[in-house]
């Protein structure tokens, strides 16, 4: 990859871009800078000009001048979140590298083992048969795969949904009380969105039993901790107990473990979410490719020459 | 090995659960008689696990028995992290019950092949890339070095035995040919939970150690009865099952999904929504549910619909999403599902296409495979 001009976000990464830079932007200070040389101006235009405040502003003015031009030259320069440049620059590692950041969590693979799980309890609440989607969509910014949906096909959905499995009955129910609507999924629900052009996306916190293989490695951890005991070692018995029940719900309500949060196509979003990603784009070019594309240039010349 | 089970142990018509089963007098008393004084440790792993997996604890006790004592006399301990041999819950939603499966691993067959006093060495490993170099399956001579770290991904799986007389016999598999295995003979094979997902080397390794002993290997009657017990519900000496097995009732995860929906289905409305969807082997719960309903609802004229199976179904869907489907596309059978998709033109060039370009592909790859090996063997 020379540059990335055409680089895809996945939609589960769009959170990260997303995020807004602390304090004013550059195109705010140039208009707050404006605003105030304006009202500066307009003061010393009806003031006694050998008062020392009068001079004292058209000090200033000029001050606000020579920074506005500054400003304004650096008017089309990115102006990105620190999360986004520091997610900006993981992706290019892993992308020029070949290495993966994170690359396993209990919390991951509970969420790839538990999938259709979590469909089926999305069915049942729901009344609708839900098939997994396994088709990997892209337009020119995003790249996605949504859950399942409704409709004659995904181009055609009118809803599209996204499961999320808890890990443990704690974690759901933060999820599920929760009154505002975690960011990186709204954005997410917004890339699928943009994907498939549903009107209407739903995002669902589903709460299901732990595949055996993982409860079977969070008993192994506490026989490790617990200095590798023989079995029938009551504390070990007991906490092998308790992890089964911390990560099992049989015996709770199918309907007290599912939350479901319905989010609508925001056009102006999309907009944004476009907008952004061009401006990732310029920024990874500027940052990281501009070496390359210096030395690209710098060949060409010496085989014109 | 002394197949006792269930015909020693008095089944009570109520069942008991396994805590209250394993805590009889005339359990323990068999235990003992196989076991001796480890008896009551053997007992106790056996709760111990059962208490650390619901669907073990579910399951009917006296297949835990059975599968239990059959680890007795094998004479082989019970726990999933030394990997001799364990026990699984499995659900039979054909006869909608749950069972215990006893299972052996690959230490458990080295094991027992040992015991056998014939066996000079046995012994089955992962072949990495850097090791392997070739594979000669008519002298059955592995070129590998097995002098370095294996790095990066196991190609195939070795097993090696040699008996006193000196005979010997390597067995090398590659990796693709264990997974067409597995998913041949295996119907968990593909499931996300299932041993092979969560650990296929040693799945793996099992398979290859277990087809090379039962084809070549001395095998004295333990080894024998061992094969027949492995991945079997065992209901007494001799009925066993094999659940595992492709022709097994296992469902898939949409079919438990169907399977759940129909279930929970309290009206018609509920259940005839469902019926574009219900394939053909829910077919008969679905019938059955729309009968209870029907009775339940006299005053309404249902009209059955006709279940029909998933891919049958299927709308027809637009172009640009069809496309998208074809170059998902990672083996040739996937692009064959989808030629009953491929319902104008446009969509069948696309595929037709397409398909042409995975063979051409797939042949320049396997040229290439080829050049390298002769490569390699040119080197030496």
């Amino acid at each position: 990859m020379n540059n990335a001009n055409e680089f895809l976000f996945r939609c589960s990464s769009l959170g990260k871009i997303m995020t807004n830079p602390q304090g004013k932007g550059i195109r705010e200070k140039i208009l707050d800078a404006e605003a105030l040389i304006d009202k500066l101006s307009a003061e010393v235009a009806v003031a006694k000009p050998t008062l020392k405040t009068t001079q004292n502003k058209l000090a200033k003015i000029e001050l606000l001048k020579s920074d506005l031009e500054n400003l304004k030259a650096r008017k089309d320069e990115v102006n990105l979140s620190l999360t986004c440049r520091n997610y900006l620059i993981d992706l290019f590692v892993e992308t020029k590298y070949g290495r993966k950041k994170d690359l396993f969590s209990k919390y991951l693979e509970k969420g790839l083992l538990v999938e259709d799980d979590s469909l089926t309890l999305l069915s049942l609440t729901e009344k609708v048969f839900f098939e997994k989607n396994n088709v990997r969509l892209t337009n020119d910014y995003v790249s996605g795969e949504p859950d399942t949906y409704i409709g004659q096909d995904i181009f055609r959905a009118s809803v599209v949904y996204d499961t999320k499995s808890s890990w443990d009955l704690f974690t759901f129910n933060h999820s599920k009380y929760d009154d505002d609507i975690n960011q990186d999924y709204y954005w997410q629900l917004q890339g699928y969105s943009d994907l498939t052009g549903a009107p209407l996306m739903k995002l669902a916190y589903c709460l299901v039993d732990t595949p055996e293989s993982l409860i079977n490695a969070e008993m192994q951890k506490l026989w490790h901790k617990l200095g590798q005991p023989q079995e029938d070692f009551q504390p070990y018995y007991d906490g092998c107990r308790a992890i089964q029940k911390a990560l099992t719900y049989d015996d709770i309500p199918k309907s007290e473990r599912i939350k479901i949060f319905k989010i609508d196509r925001d056009e102006d979003a999309i907009e944004r979410m476009h907008q952004r990603v061009l401006e990732c784009r310029h920024y990874m070019n500027q940052t990281f490719f501009n070496h390359e594309i210096k030395r690209e240039n710098q060949k060409s010349s010496e085989g014109v020459s | 090995m002394s197949n006792q089970q269930t015909t020693a142990v008095q089944q009570q018509s109520t069942k008991p659960s396994v805590k209250a089963l394993f805590e009889r007098a005339d359990v323990g008393k068999r235990f003992a008689e196989v076991l001796g004084k480890r008896a009551p440790q053997f007992v106790t792993s056996i709760l111990q696990l059962a208490a650390s997996d619901k669907v073990l604890a579910n399951a009917d006790p006296y297949t835990v028995y059975n599968a239990a004592m059959t680890a007795a006399s094998l004479d082989l301990p019970v726990n999933k992290n030394l990997g001799f041999a364990w026990i699984i819950g499995y659900k039979n939603n054909s006869k909608g019950t749950t069972e215990a499966q006893f299972q052996l691993g690959y230490k458990g067959y080295i094991q027992l092949a040992q015991r056998t006093g014939q066996y000079a060495k046995i012994n089955c490993v992962e072949v990495y890339g850097n090791q392997f170099k070739g594979w000669n399956a008519l002298t059955e001579e592995l070129d590998a070095d097995f002098t370095i770290d294996g790095t990066g991904p196991v190609v195939g799986y070795c097993a090696y035995f040699r008996l006193l007389n000196g005979y010997e016999k390597t067995v090398y598999w590659s990796t693709e040919k264990v997974r067409v295995h597995a998913n041949r003979f295996s119907k968990t094979f593909r499931f996300n939970d299932s041993t092979w997902k969560s650990d296929f080397d040693a799945m793996a390794k099992k398979t290859v150690l277990k087809n090379t002993l039962s084809t070549w290997g001395i095998l004295s009657v333990e080894l024998q009865n061992a094969l027949k017990v492995d991945q079997a519900v065992i209901k007494n000496e001799e009925e066993v099952d094999y659940p595992d097995y492709q022709d097994a009732n296992v469902l898939t995860k949409e079919e438990e999904r169907m399977m759940q929906m129909i279930d929970a289905a309290e009206t018609l409305e509920e259940l005839q929504a469902l019926a574009p969807n219900v394939m053909e082997s829910m077919g008969e719960r679905y019938r059955n549910k729309l009968d209870k309903l029907s009775a339940e609802t006299p005053v309404v004229v249902i009209e059955e619909p006709k279940p029909k199976k998933a891919s049958a179904v299927k709308p027809e869907i637009s172009f640009e999403y069809f496309k998208m489907k074809v170059d998902s596309c990672k083996t040739y059978q996937e692009y064959q599902a989808l030629l009953s998709e491929a319902k104008d033109q446009e969509k069948q060039d696309y595929l037709g296409k397409k398909m042409n370009e995975f063979v051409e592909s797939e042949m320049d790859k396997e040229a290439l495979d080829s050049n390298n090996s002769i490569g390699l063997f040119a080197n030496e």
